[in-house]
């Protein structure tokens, strides 16, 4: 039988997928997510990361910025419906998906360049 | 992000302080780049990052145009910066609030506002970049225009 007494010194675990993606601040001593903020705040800090998605649509000329906004839109689209935990899961996947962008970027653009580089030079 | 318990007052600290390194690198970089651009003209020389996506299909992509158009803002021709790339320009004021709405964050420790856009709007942006991909590709002339072009 676990023990399901939780206290400071025995947290209860952690919904790691849920979890992702929280401020330091919104977990009290016990590591513990507080549920209710959100509600209390009317999800007005739950981050809809747009601006990284577009940036990374426009800089990174990649579907995944796409990917991105869509969920972008998910977030601010179950805030207003109310549904606080909807909104940080998409929120979640909005950064994600502008973060695999924002990397794959990165990581093709030199490349490119470089490619370019040695066929200009032939 | 630590699971150990701390303090609370210590978190939103942290929180601030992340935040203000953030900011610093972002504005550095965002100058130097604009620096960059400001002197080196893009049409002349070839040491900037060139679209993948164009150079291995010839298509456009949404950011394609955005260099040159970066360019001709900073020297204040918008028109030109519109033939480049003109929703890079419907994006600035929106790009700009929100950058302006994070240093606030991050120097006064509190958002300037926290006004969200409604839903429609951002599902309005994906239709558009999609949209936008699309017809600036197609070769016929209303849709041209859209195509990064000399004026």
């Amino acid at each position: 039988m676990p023990d399901d007494r939780y206290s400071d010194d025995n947290p209860p675990r952690r919904d790691d997928e849920y979890d992702r993606g929280r401020r330091d601040d919104d977990y009290d001593r016990g590591g513990r997510y507080d549920d209710d903020r959100d509600f209390r705040r009317g999800g007005e800090d739950i981050p809809n990361y747009l601006a990284q998605a577009v940036l990374v649509t426009l800089c990174c000329c990649l579907p995944f910025g796409v990917v991105a906004i869509v969920n972008a839109s998910k977030v601010n689209t179950h805030i207003q419906a109310g549904d606080y935990r909807a909104a940080r899961e998409a929120s979640d996947e909005a950064k994600k998906w502008a973060m695999i962008g924002f990397v794959c970027g990165l990581i093709i653009q030199p490349l490119a360049l470089a490619l370019n580089i040695m066929a200009n030079s032939r | 992000m630590s699971h150990s318990p701390e303090v609370g007052a210590e978190r939103p600290r942290r929180e601030l302080r992340r935040r203000r390194l953030v900011m610093v690198a972002v504005l550095a970089t965002l100058l130097a780049a604009c620096g960059v651009v400001y002197f080196f003209p893009p049409t002349d020389y070839s040491f900037y990052p060139r679209c993948f996506f164009h150079d291995l299909t010839g298509l456009h992509c949404p950011g394609c145009g955005g260099t040159r158009c970066a360019f001709a803002l900073l020297h204040g021709d918008l028109a030109q910066a519109a033939a480049y790339n003109i929703l890079v320009l419907i994006y600035l004021p929106y790009l700009s609030l929100t950058g302006l709405n994070a240093c606030w964050h991050a120097v006064f420790d509190r958002p300037m506002y926290s006004r969200k856009m409604p839903a429609w709007t951002i599902r309005a942006t994906a239709v558009l970049m999609v949209l936008f991909w699309i017809l600036r590709n197609l070769p016929y002339a209303p849709f041209t225009l859209l195509a990064p072009h000399k004026l």
